[in-house]
């Protein structure tokens, strides 16, 4: 059963439909069945007393967290003679106005504002833009279009991901901060052969992490050389970096040549020897901190709960309509799918879009209506807090933990908290076993295989499983395996793209117009290198009367929903045991700092417009310091 | 070669007095010693940027708005001297740039501990007096546009020094 919490249930063509025995079906009354993954928390009153009455028991603030994009702070209570964590709060300081900014505008216009969201991946959100546009008025694209389109956002991803592994979240393990966190830990590193050193060179677990040394680490180094290498590629097709100038509604608007195709090439064939190199220091790693202790295992631990939208299009496949969307997003490289305690509920892209709702009781937003639309457009029904009935009512006020302190929603799937970063991604995919065919990548059920061309190094297979536990040490494993993964992507994406120009089949775009009358609807689900993406859309005459965006960062830093249930960044927390050996009064939080990271965390900005007729947004920015008690 | 760059987000009122001299730069003929170039991208790309044209460049004036608490207006220029940024604040930068932030001040930072800025550098810094969003400056900011436009000129012509290693302040708001 693909729901347990919103009463939908499937007819004999497996078409959704309501339940007619449940009163007010979307409504708060019953609690979500969180099949085991209940989360404990203390209510204020009870951390107030503690506080109070314990001098070990300790408030620890982390404004701004640093590492991270954007603007996040993030407030914890922890026992440090337990060493455990008592509370945790994720806090978003910023406003995000994009939807706010979208209301009233032609859609295209979308294509170049909603890419300001982020200064990494802004090409997503163009993308995803454009996908949610071409739903909505029916532009197709052409297949060469589909495939550059590919090749594009995985390059982005070969920026993406590196960036994360070796300069945000990979300090956390170097030698710098181990040293002074843990110095049993990097004696111990000092002292233990690496696995792996026949495929990255180095000889111990203290080498790897010398070299993760901020500035001046050799990966440190050589991963801010790759991102110019991917920045390169990138721009052959995208113009420009982040902000694409050539992603449309309907394809892309450059063109390529068999040149412009190798000039990619080259590029992109240095990630396969980078991505063998960056699997196995991460392996390395990880085990390693396993074998120091096993309690590592429960740092950011949270329920296998995971969401992803799916991604790279096959071009004989896509046709930008909803109806069919359950048919072409399962042809996917990545396929789209939910994972609930470790097991996979559906890979339909209807199903998914259906779950999806978006709670504002502990955000600084006004509630909403939510009735305008009943079904999606093929007649499914929907809830009044999915993203289509949305409405975008900030309300600043100071933060009060006990109720609003975020400027982040709840999205919800099936009312259960998820983790939308980008291993759910592969392991979507490997479950699903809907690859399509390729000489690259295999999906097993149980693990994905990727075989990575010879370069400098030899051939190689890698071989990704699904982790028996989930925690922060496998969200940064599974991104080091999508570093791999994603270059074989855009390889077999680029072999296709050869094709087609043989073919002749060189055209990447479709003419389009905004149609002007009647109501339409698109959503593009694509995702970023950091995960789940999504762009709602609602066109009325020819204008968006509703734009919504839920990235991965909205999902994972989300706040406690209407029953309580803590977001994933503060699930994730509360569950990480304090394994620091610093003292209490040098106490760095390097658990907590490991498992927020270990989200990749990339918190949407604020950002402002200006008219002839004036400011029509202003700054909003929320310190999470003061939040009353 | 003398390198003439401006850094700083378009569309920001007095904040993008950077790219607003780029193009008031680019009114005027330059020598064909001077290369005039919006730097108003992200800081590790510069970095690289530079790292191509290592030795093209014995000076450099890099130009921009920076929020110092001064009289809004205040022109300031000194010679770079980036032995004072320390390493983990150089980290921070970093992260900054990698994670989209455009900013003369982390540009120069990053720059000058991966040692690619010319050996002459100097910066150029307007004190912003409107903050908020616009596609033209303050009328004090443009005034401030034509006396730095000035200040370059003369300084490419005459190759002259700027100062003595100390932060100057050129000009006042009147």
């Amino acid at each position: 059963m693909c729901f347990k919490n919103l009463p939908v249930e499937f007819d004999e063509q497996g078409r959704p439909y309501l339940r007619e025995d449940v009163p007010d079906p979307y409504g708060m009354e019953r609690r979500p069945d969180l099949e085991g993954g209940e989360v404990r928390t203390l209510s204020r009153d009870q951390i107030e007393s503690l506080l109070e009455r314990n001098g070990h028991i300790r408030q620890k603030n982390f404004d701004p967290v640093t590492r991270v994009a954007g603007a996040l702070a993030f407030h914890t209570v922890v026992d440090l003679e337990e060493r455990k964590v008592l509370e945790s709060r994720s806090v978003a300081t910023l406003f995000r106005g994009y939807e706010v900014i979208m209301m009233g505008r032609d859609p295209r216009d979308a294509l170049y504002i909603t890419s300001r969201a982020c200064g990494v991946c802004g090409g997503v959100h163009s993308t995803c833009s454009a996908l949610a546009t071409e739903m909505a008025i029916g532009a197709k694209p052409p297949p060469m279009g589909i495939v550059l389109r590919n090749l594009l956002l995985a390059i982005e991803y070969l920026y993406d991901n590196p960036l994360h592994l070796f300069l945000l979240a990979g300090p956390d393990y170097s030698e710098s901060i181990v040293r002074r966190t843990n110095p049993e830990v990097w004696s111990r590193a000092e002292r233990t052969e690496a696995p792996h050193s026949g495929i990255h060179g180095y000889g111990t677990i203290g080498e790897i992490m010398r070299d993760m040394n901020p500035l001046t680490g050799g990966l440190y180094l050589e991963t801010m050389h790759m991102t110019r290498v991917a920045r390169e590629a990138y721009v052959l097709i995208g113009g420009k970096y982040p902000h694409p100038q050539t992603v449309v509604p309907g394809g892309v608007s450059a063109t390529v040549s068999i040149s412009t195709m190798n000039e990619i090439y080259l590029r992109i064939q240095r990630f396969f020897d980078f991505a063998k190199r960056v699997v196995a220091i991460y392996d390395d790693l990880c085990d390693f901190f396993y074998d120091v202790d096993a309690r590592y295992k429960r740092v950011g631990s949270m329920p296998a709960n995971l969401m992803d939208p799916g991604q790279w299009d096959d071009p004989e496949a896509y046709d930008a309509t909803y109806e069919n969307c359950n048919e072409w997003g399962e042809r996917r490289w990545a396929t789209p799918g939910i994972i609930v305690n470790g097991e996979q509920v559906t890979t339909k892209l209807q199903n998914i879009n259906l779950g999806i709702e978006e709670f504002v009781d502990h955000s600084f937003y006004d509630a909403w209506d939510g009735r305008r639309f009943a079904t999606d457009p093929a007649g499914a029904p929907l809830s009044p807090y999915h993203p289509w009935n949305k409405e975008t009512k900030p309300r600043p006020q100071a933060p009060n933990w006990r109720e609003k302190y975020t400027w982040d929603t709840a999205p919800r799937w099936d009312r259960m908290a998820m983790d939308a970063e980008c291993t759910a991604r592969i392991w979507n995919t490997a479950v699903a076993r809907k690859l399509p065919e390729n000489p690259y990548i295999e999906a097993t059920g149980h693990s994905l295989k990727m075989l990575l061309p010879e370069g400098q190094m030899p051939e190689m297979e890698l071989e990704w499983h699904v982790p028996e536990v989930w925690n922060a040490f496998e969200r940064n494993r599974g991104r080091a395996y999508c570093v791999a993964y994603t270059a074989l992507v855009a390889l077999n994406n680029w072999l296709k793209g050869m094709e087609f120009l043989k073919e002749g089949r060189e055209a990447t775009s479709t003419r389009f117009k905004i149609p002007r009358w009647g109501v339409r609807r698109g959503v593009g689900f694509w995702g970023a290198g950091r995960g789940w993406l999504t762009h709602h859309l609602v066109l009325e005459d020819g204008v968006c009367t509703n734009y919504q965006i839920i990235t991965p960062s909205s999902i994972n830093a989300s706040p406690r929903d209407p029953w309580g249930t803590p977001g994933a960044y503060e699930q994730s927390v509360l569950n990480t045991p304090i394994l620091e050996s610093s003292s209490s009064e040098d106490f760095q939080g390097i658990d907590i700092l490991r498992t927020i990271r270990s989200f990749d965390p990339c918190m949407p900005c604020t950002t402002h417009i200006h008219t002839d007729q004036g400011i029509i947004t202003r700054e909003v920015n929320t310190c999470a310091c003061g939040a009353e008690e | 070669m003398i390198l003439l760059a401006g850094v700083g987000y378009s569309d920001l009122s007095d904040l993008s007095f950077g790219p607003r001299l780029v193009e008031r730069l680019r009114d005027e003929p330059w020598p064909a010693e001077v290369r005039l170039e919006n730097l108003s991208y992200g800081p590790i790309a510069v970095v690289h940027w530079l790292e191509d044209h290592a030795g093209r460049f014995e000076r450099a004036i890099f130009f921009g708005a920076v929020e110092r608490g001064r009289e809004p207006g205040t022109l300031a220029i000194y010679p770079w001297i980036g032995d004072r940024v320390a390493p983990q604040d150089v980290q921070a930068c970093v992260s900054e740039a990698v994670t989209g932030i455009i900013s003369l001040e982390n540009l120069l930072a990053i720059a000058h501990h991966f040692g690619v800025l010319p050996s002459e550098t100097y910066v150029l810094e307007l004190e912003p007096a409107e903050l908020g969003w616009g596609a033209v400056l303050s009328p004090l900011g443009e005034r401030r546009v034509e006396e730095a436009a000035a200040w370059i000129r003369r300084q490419v012509r005459s190759a002259a020094h700027a100062g003595n290693g100390h932060r100057e302040e050129v000009r006042r708001k009147t």
